[in-house]
């Protein structure tokens, strides 16, 4: 043992014992990078771009680019390559990064809301800006915050929304059914897409608009 | 590696050479305890502004003998939760400390005593305007009372009424984010910690 005191003592110096730190800060780097998530590699928190104007039919577009891109519940963040890069998550778990919005994450998003509830301005945000918004649908529901309110539900038309206190969807077309085509993050399994739903006649739902429209 | 990663890995060797180094402790200021008031029962038991403002938030929600209704007082903010045996949901208003205008309310789905998710509500102000977290906890059975750490002070909340605890943070709220973090102790009867746990979460849904 006396012989091994001599080797050891140099591995106790500080320059040792900063390098073995380092190291470990390394790994554990490089242990993140394996397990980087869909949101953790692609998605960014820059700040949004204001636009003084705001159209239905540009709206529309912003709600077309998060078709086919998943669901993610809590998650405001996609690209455009019409495949969820996030799928299986756990259900109801914002905790693993996967790609795609929720129902309120994508409201807020397509209605170009502020994080400023008493802000009713347009905001433009990157498809990319990790983003959810502090609203649920609840809170939709009731018109919560300065953009939102109430509204009847026989006149809603494309882009007003259709909430209930666990959804929201937004209308892409009114059909002639009676039903309407509703552009949602609906779930995990069905992802983000437009589905015909009879939420103008459930009683559960109640109609929100987002004030403000250019036209 | 992002400039955020960067900075974490270079943190964790500076703290690794400190650790070395012995760096002295510095004295911490006493952290105060607040431990909040909680009603538990039927509609006479709550305050009748706080129910019929969360009443009209959730036109869908009917009080009847068989509903449970838990009130509390904190020292961020106050909350009544409401679950009817019935129904798979759990209602929740939150209001400003001795105030029944409500500030923001949550939806959570309940079965078998499990909630779908904390449920985080960010839509509370404190006076001075910073944003609060307000989110179900779901205490272990053996607790006794539930410790959420915040930096100058601790709030204690009493499980009560078989639901969920509506906890609050100021400190934890990353608002940009849209979530939370709050630094939660669990005690069981005899005062020892039980769990103690970082509960993330995020608004959704």
């Amino acid at each position: 043992m006396s012989l091994l005191r001599p080797l050891l003592r140099p591995l106790l110096c500080p320059r040792v014992v900063f390098l073995a730190a380092f190291l470990v800060a390394l790994s554990l780097v490089a242990a993140k990078a394996a397990l980087a998530t869909f949101v953790s590699a692609n998605c960014n928190y820059n700040a949004p771009t204001p636009s003084p104007n705001m159209y239905r039919d540009g709206s529309v577009t912003v709600a077309l680019v998060a078709r086919y891109e998943g669901y993610h519940w809590g998650g405001g963040c996609w690209n455009d390559n019409d495949v969820d890069e996030g799928p299986n998550e756990p259900l109801q778990t914002s905790s693993t990064g996967g790609e795609g919005g929720d129902c309120s994450g994508l409201t807020f998003k397509v209605w170009r809301e502020s994080l400023n509830t008493g802000d009713g301005g347009h905001y433009q945000w990157g498809r990319l800006r990790n983003v959810h918004g502090p609203y649920a649908a609840a809170d939709f529901k009731a018109g919560v915050g300065v953009p939102n309110a109430t509204y009847p539900k026989a006149d809603a038309i494309v882009m007003d929304a259709f909430a209930s206190s666990t959804h929201i969807g937004m209308v892409y077309q009114r059909a002639t059914s009676g039903a309407d085509q509703i552009v949602e993050a609906k779930c995990e399994a069905c992802g983000t897409n437009i589905f015909t739903r009879t939420y103008r006649s459930d009683s559960a739902y109640g109609g929100v608009r987002r004030m403000g429209w250019t036209g | 590696m992002d400039g955020l990663t960067a900075l974490r890995a270079s943190t964790v060797a500076a703290a690794g050479v400190l650790l070395v180094a012995g760096c002295r402790d510095h004295a911490q200021p006493p952290r105060r305890v607040f431990v909040g008031h909680v009603r538990v029962g039927g509609v006479g038991h709550v305050r009748a502004p706080r129910l019929r403002a969360c009443l009209r938030r959730f036109g869908e929600v009917h009080v009847t003998g068989r509903t449970r209704l838990v009130e509390r007082e904190e020292r961020l903010g106050a909350s009544l939760t409401i679950s009817d045996p019935g129904l798979p949901y759990l209602y929740g208003c939150d209001f400003p400390p001795s105030s029944s205008s409500l500030c923001g309310a949550a939806v959570g789905e309940w079965r078998d005593r499990r909630l779908n998710d904390p449920r985080l509500d960010i839509l509370c102000t404190d006076r001075e305007g910073r944003a609060l977290g307000a989110a179900w906890f779901v205490p272990l059975p053996r607790a006794r009372s539930i410790a959420v750490r915040e930096r100058r002070f601790t709030e204690v909340y009493p499980p009560a009424g078989g639901l969920p605890v509506r906890i609050w943070t100021r400190e934890g709220v990353r608002y940009e984010r849209s979530s939370a973090v709050f630094d939660v102790t669990q005690r069981g009867p005899d005062g020892r910690p039980l769990a103690h746990e970082r509960l993330r979460a995020a608004v959704a849904g």
